[in-house]
């Protein structure tokens, strides 16, 4: 046994918005897809899929705890939910955990009925082997965006389940997520209640443009450090398409990317719109205003600032009281223990991060399970 | 207070304006289908002289893509930085709180009178 906990939080409980749950066996999930498609989701290793063909250097793992055997080492840790449970929210007090996924890239696969299948089984499957036979488990609906109509179709199936707490989208898509193909699924999301979750995996890959503004990058360290770029572009989008004032409800989490970046748009964002707002009539409050009612941001990984007087500064600027979440991305942890990211939370907010922002946001749906 | 006769109606035309100095200051005269309005040359924002800017119109707010144009000769661009003003109130498109100083205007006898002294201060925001 490797997992050595690190001390545990300091609250008494908390909840992470960010568990990735690992496929360890394609068969398993086949057995949730539809006849015709089954045989190719069964395949040994998955089912064929578009990657940008990124990896961080050495264990994508960090110091996580991982199960297995005599060196230690396995494929992929977060494949049973009793050990993930025990290993790892237990020791540091996680009441609650949010599981997102590892079909990060679903939204670029070119095939789009193979990624609407995907999302569907693998939905079903969650909610069998994770969220229902759990109390800790709270599930999100995987949807491919590639085709809105299944999209749509998937949320109204699974949003009165419950344990689902949020609709999950990759944020790698063909099209700048505030596009009115998309808007659909927004519809639906506000419609059930239900928080939208961003989250990168396919920046670059299938059918992504590339992960960057100016190109495809070189190297996984180029390439996870430019990420915040598609979180710019689809916040900008979403507001200047008027995503919001169509949804005024809607809530959006944005998963992994840091949180410096964001008074930069909000406020270069306000300075344009004062004189270029006659573009879009319908944006009729300054966008600054829209980020701060309607994202969310995470604290997995928080920029690593020299002083830690910046945090104070930036999470003033974020409203990080009220929009920031405890997020603790097991098992991929190559950017470090989620802990270290706690130290630069005062500790004024440190209970508003561990557990109010996140029961604030997704409401009575976290408690909505029966045990 | 005081009042300054600044011009005759017939010198400044439908949709034309009329640059004044006025007790050390510019103040822009603006005809609006024979309505005239007095607007201090300073935009709120970083002191421009707003009342060269182009006077157009503007798309109201509307539904999402939905395009209502109008106001049309009622907006004052500023020459700086593109800031809407509404001519008639001095204040921004985009907020009501940021406005130009505006002076009360009368006409009688055919000759415009602008007071100074009795307006209300800008404000940037």
């Amino acid at each position: 046994m490797s997992a050595i906990p690190r001390s545990p939080f300091p609250v008494p409980t908390s909840i992470d918005v960010d568990l990735h749950p690992q496929i360890t066996d394609w068969q398993a999930l086949a057995a949730y897809a539809p006849e015709g498609l089954r045989h190719r989701v069964a395949r040994t290793g998955g089912p064929p899929m578009a990657r940008h063909g990124f990896k961080p250097v050495g264990t994508a793992y960090g110091v996580a705890p991982l199960p297995g055997g005599p060196d230690g080492r396995v494929g992929q840790p977060a494949g049973d939910p009793r050990w993930v449970k025990e290993q790892y929210l237990d020791p540091r007090g996680i009441e609650l955990a949010i599981l997102t996924s590892d079909l990060t890239s679903l939204g670029v696969q070119p095939n789009i009925d193979m990624a609407a299948t995907l999302a569907r089984a693998h939905n079903d499957w969650l909610l069998d082997t994770w969220v229902r036979p759990f109390d800790c488990y709270r599930a999100s609906i995987l949807v491919a965006p590639q085709d809105p109509v299944q999209a749509v179709a998937e949320i109204d199936r699974l949003a009165d389940q419950s344990g689902v707490v949020q609709v999950l989208l990759p944020s790698a898509t063909e099209s700048p997520l505030g596009r009115r193909q998309y808007h659909p699924i927004y519809e639906a999301c506000a419609r059930h209640g239900l928080p939208l979750a961003l989250h990168f995996g396919g920046e670059g890959a299938g059918m992504s443009p590339p992960a960057t503004a100016v190109g495809h990058p070189s190297t996984y360290l180029e390439w996870s450090g430019s990420l915040p770029q598609s979180y710019m572009a689809h916040i900008m989008s979403m507001i200047t398409e008027g995503v919001f004032e169509k949804f005024p409800t809607l809530k959006v989490i944005l998963h992994e990317g840091g949180v410096f970046w964001l008074p930069h748009i909000m406020w270069r964002f306000d300075k344009n719109w004062k004189a270029q707002r006659a573009e879009t009539p319908w944006v009729k409050r300054p966008p600054s205003t829209y980020i701060l009612e309607h994202f969310y941001s995470t604290t997995y990984p928080l920029e690593a600032a020299p002083d830690p007087a910046h945090f104070a500064q930036i999470f003033d600027m974020i409203d990080a009281e009220h929009r920031l979440l405890f997020a603790g991305n097991y098992p991929h942890w190559e950017a470090g223990d989620p802990a270290e990211m706690l130290d630069a939370i005062p500790d004024r907010l440190r209970q508003r991060i561990m557990t109010d922002n996140a029961r604030a946001l997704y409401g009575e749906r976290l408690g909505s399970r029966e045990s | 207070m005081a009042r300054h006769i600044v011009a005759r109606v017939e010198d400044i035309p439908h949709g034309g304006r009329k640059i004044v100095r006025l007790e050390g200051r510019e103040v822009g005269i603006f005809n609006l289908d024979d309505r005239f309005y007095a607007l201090k040359n300073v935009c709120p924002h970083q002191g421009a002289r707003v009342c060269l800017g182009r006077i157009v119109g503007t798309t109201l707010p509307s539904e999402v893509y939905e395009f209502k144009y109008g106001l049309e000769g009622r907006i004052l661009r500023c020459p700086w930085h593109e800031w809407e003003y509404d001519i008639t109130t001095g204040r921004s498109v985009f907020d009501e709180n940021v406005r130009i100083v505006t002076y009360a205007v009368e006409v009688v006898d055919g000759e415009i009178a602008v007071t100074i002294g009795a307006e209300r201060p800008a404000a940037a925001d």
